[in-house]
């Protein structure tokens, strides 16, 4: 599976961030803007106001001559401030200021705010200013205008605009850069990942996703998948271990059934050659069967599956109980089984299942160890773990088979004489898992000890 | 009814394994395997059962609703409505009818859910015949007993088990038992006349569902007999072979 870097989450996200932060930088230039424009335009009113007021005081005080003085000591003032005045009588003929005439735009307005262009010649160039005026009538019809150029403000603010949707522009755009390079970096990884796994789905279970040692959260993910595939691994080569095994235990005893069915067609039928057949097809097909059901009970217990009915268990209970169960067998075959238990020995778990794993480590015992040995069956609670113990003195197992031991259908060398599935162990360790029990088989000095250590419920 | 002959009563009735109830049992098979079906019907039927067939869920459900059986035996997977969904449909329609589930799943999960499901019992394929007929009189008495009141004396010929005062004698002779034998007994005693299987001992008395790969049993009974059998000239306790252990007055039902 090809992954585009436009359709990753990576990609959407940044688009998504870019977005925000557009809008985040737009709003906050747009406030700046908006806000040193009413300044600048702030300023130039009062100033205007202040200049108006000061020549409206000038005519108070000294009628139209003094004003118009004024504004011919003024009239150089346009070079200098930018700052235009013009006195006009009441049908709008000049009589003082340093404007040619009253402007086209503002047609006789009354206390009015006006605009106009005015042209004016800068180094020789005709060029248009804008001007921003205010005007006042004075009571004999006479009006003035007090205006002054905002060419150099108005090119300021434009320059700011332009430069406000540059930067917002650019931001934008190295959002966009930033969330694709992510995202194909992003894509690049996952890509990786993806087909790494469909590599193991596909049945190459030796696969690995890389770990670059950068610790990040894609180093994290690919630990928990490798150990995650590890585990897979390992199960599935007990599985096909099992079933090999499995495979070869029960065609055997398949085997003499067959043999002995045929063996029974073939000779005279008399009575006591089919009853005699017959009991030994029926002990062949127990074999098969319990090979079977303990084969169901791994599987199970390795599926991993909770136990279900998962209750509290009293470890010196149980083995008391099997102690009990097991103690004639053993007498009959002139063993002593003994049981210690001690207190505050109670884990959550499968009755069933425990009752069968002691089983099993007891009737291995009873299986292995010679007439005048003992077994031993012990629950020992210790802090906040609770041990069972079943430990005989007979042969054990060397220390280099200990682990194979576990391995389903495993029947060590000193074993082969004994009957049995050879799955008993590889049960115990599988209930043992799914209790979440360490299993460990150790030296009696002589004999075997099987410890199987719960954390306490 | 006197609950103290309750359980001689029952001894003297059941004569044998295969011997034939007084009133007619009516059993329901569903069971989708023909072959198998054949067989177990043919074996049900020698044993003196009279038995319906049904092969598959829906044809079973609707035969048990429609009339009234002694016992019903399911198997646990069967074409358009497995044995589980079928129990539990019973149940909720009020049928109390015991069934007995038959199944190729044996781990102790399916065991547990098959049971949770509202089975009475569970026996796991393949099974020797006579463990299912050894289960199905269990199921039978035990039906038939639920209405009566507890027994507190269980009795078989001159044996009596005293429940409340966890007393054993034989012709008047105190026997002494361990904790263990004396439940071994009782467990005998409450199925008296009819075999009980190892492995419903194993259920019974141990509340363990493993099939143990040595004769534990065989060792425990043993040890029984030599308790209660010992020294009297007519034994109670008689091994069936190839199915179990019965207890029985051989006299009675002579």
């Amino acid at each position: 599976m090809k992954i585009s870097p436009l359709r990753t989450s990576a990609f959407r996200l940044a688009l998504g961030y870019g977005v925000i932060f557009t809008l985040g930088v737009s709003a906050l230039l747009g406030t700046v803007y908006l806000l040193t424009k009413t300044v600048l335009a702030n300023e130039i009113d009062a100033v205007i106001t202040a200049e108006l007021e000061g020549l409206t005081d000038e005519y108070h005080r000294g009628g139209l001559a003094a004003l118009a003085d004024e504004l011919t000591w003024r009239s150089d003032s346009w070079g200098r401030t930018g700052a235009v005045y013009l006195l006009v009588d009441s049908n709008l003929t000049k009589e003082g200021g340093n404007l040619a005439g009253w402007p086209p735009l503002a047609r006789a307005p009354r206390d009015h705010w006006v605009e106009f262009f005015l042209e004016a010649h800068v180094n020789d160039e005709l060029t248009l200013h804008p001007v921003r005026a205010s005007v006042i009538q004075f009571p004999d019809g006479h009006r003035l205008l007090v205006g002054i150029d905002v060419n150099q403000q108005q090119r300021f603010a434009a320059t700011f605009r332009t430069a406000t949707l540059w930067g917002i522009g650019l931001t934008a755009l190295a959002g966009m850069l930033a969330g694709h390079w992510l995202s194909r970096r992003l894509a690049r990884r996952v890509q990786s990942i993806a087909e790494t796994c469909d590599a193991i789905v596909g049945g190459d279970l030796t696969r690995r996703l890389d770990v670059s040692g950068a610790d990040d959260e894609f180093d994290a993910l690919g630990q928990a998948v490798n150990n995650m595939v590890a585990r897979l691994a390992e199960k599935t080569e007990i599985l096909r271990a099992t079933f090999d095994s499995a495979a070869h235990d029960l065609r055997a005893p398949l085997y003499r059934l067959r043999g002995r069915l045929e063996e029974v067609a073939r000779l005279p039928a008399t009575e006591g050659i089919v009853r005699g057949g017959i009991e030994s097809s029926l002990q062949e097909l127990d074999h098969v069967q319990r090979t079977l059901a303990t084969l169901l009970q791994i599987a199970q217990a390795e599926s991993g599956i909770s136990v279900v009915d998962s209750a509290p268990i009293d470890l010196s209970e149980l083995a008391s109980d099997m102690a009990e169960l097991y103690e004639p067998a053993a007498k009959a075959r002139q063993l002593t089984l003994t049981v210690h238990t001690a207190p505050h020995c109670e884990v959550k778990g499968n009755r069933q299942l425990l009752a069968q794993l002691v089983a099993n480590l007891v009737e291995n015992s009873l299986k292995y160890v010679p007439a005048g040995g003992r077994i031993e069956l012990a629950a020992l609670s210790s802090g906040s773990h609770a041990q069972l113990v079943v430990a005989d003195n007979g042969p054990g197992i060397p220390q280099g088979d200990r682990v194979n031991a576990l391995q389903p259908f495993v029947r060590l060398p000193a074993a082969a004489a004994a009957s049995g599935t050879g799955l008993g162990l590889s049960l115990v360790a599988a209930i043992a898992r799914l209790h979440h029990a360490q299993l460990a088989l150790e030296d009696n000095g002589p004999g075997l000890r099987v410890v199987l250590d719960f954390a306490s419920a | 009814m006197n609950t103290n002959s309750c359980a001689a009563r029952g001894a003297s009735e059941a004569s044998a394994v295969k011997s034939a109830p007084e009133h007619t049992v009516h059993l329901l098979l569903i069971e989708d395997d023909q072959e198998a079906a054949q067989f177990l019907l043919k074996g049900l039927r020698e044993s003196g059962y009279t038995v319906d067939h049904a092969s598959d869920g829906r044809d079973g459900l609707f035969q048990a609703t429609e009339s009234r059986f002694d016992l019903i035996i399911t198997d646990r997977m069967l074409p358009h409505m497995d044995g589980l969904t079928l129990v539990k449909f019973l149940r909720d329609q009020g049928v109390r009818t015991p069934v007995l589930v038959l199944s190729a799943l044996g781990t102790v999960d399916d065991r547990v859910g098959g049971l949770k499901a509202g089975g009475d019992d569970y026996l796991t394929k393949p099974f020797a015949f006579s463990e299912l007929l050894a289960r199905i009189e269990a199921l039978l008495r035990r039906s038939s007993a639920a209405t009566d009141n507890p027994p507190t004396r269980l009795k078989v010929a001159d044996l009596e088990m005293d429940l409340l005062k966890r007393q054993v004698s034989r012709g008047g002779r105190e026997i002494e038992l361990t904790a263990r034998e004396f439940k071994l007994l009782e467990f005998l005693l409450r199925h008296a006349g009819q075999v009980v299987t190892r492995t419903m001992l194993l259920e019974g008395v141990w509340d363990l569902q493993f099939d143990p790969q040595t004769n534990l049993i065989d060792v425990h009974m043993s040890r029984l007999r030599q308790a209660v059998d010992k020294g009297f000239s007519k034994p109670l306790i008689h091994t069936v072979r190839g199915a179990g252990y019965v207890i029985r007055d051989e006299n009675q039902s002579a």
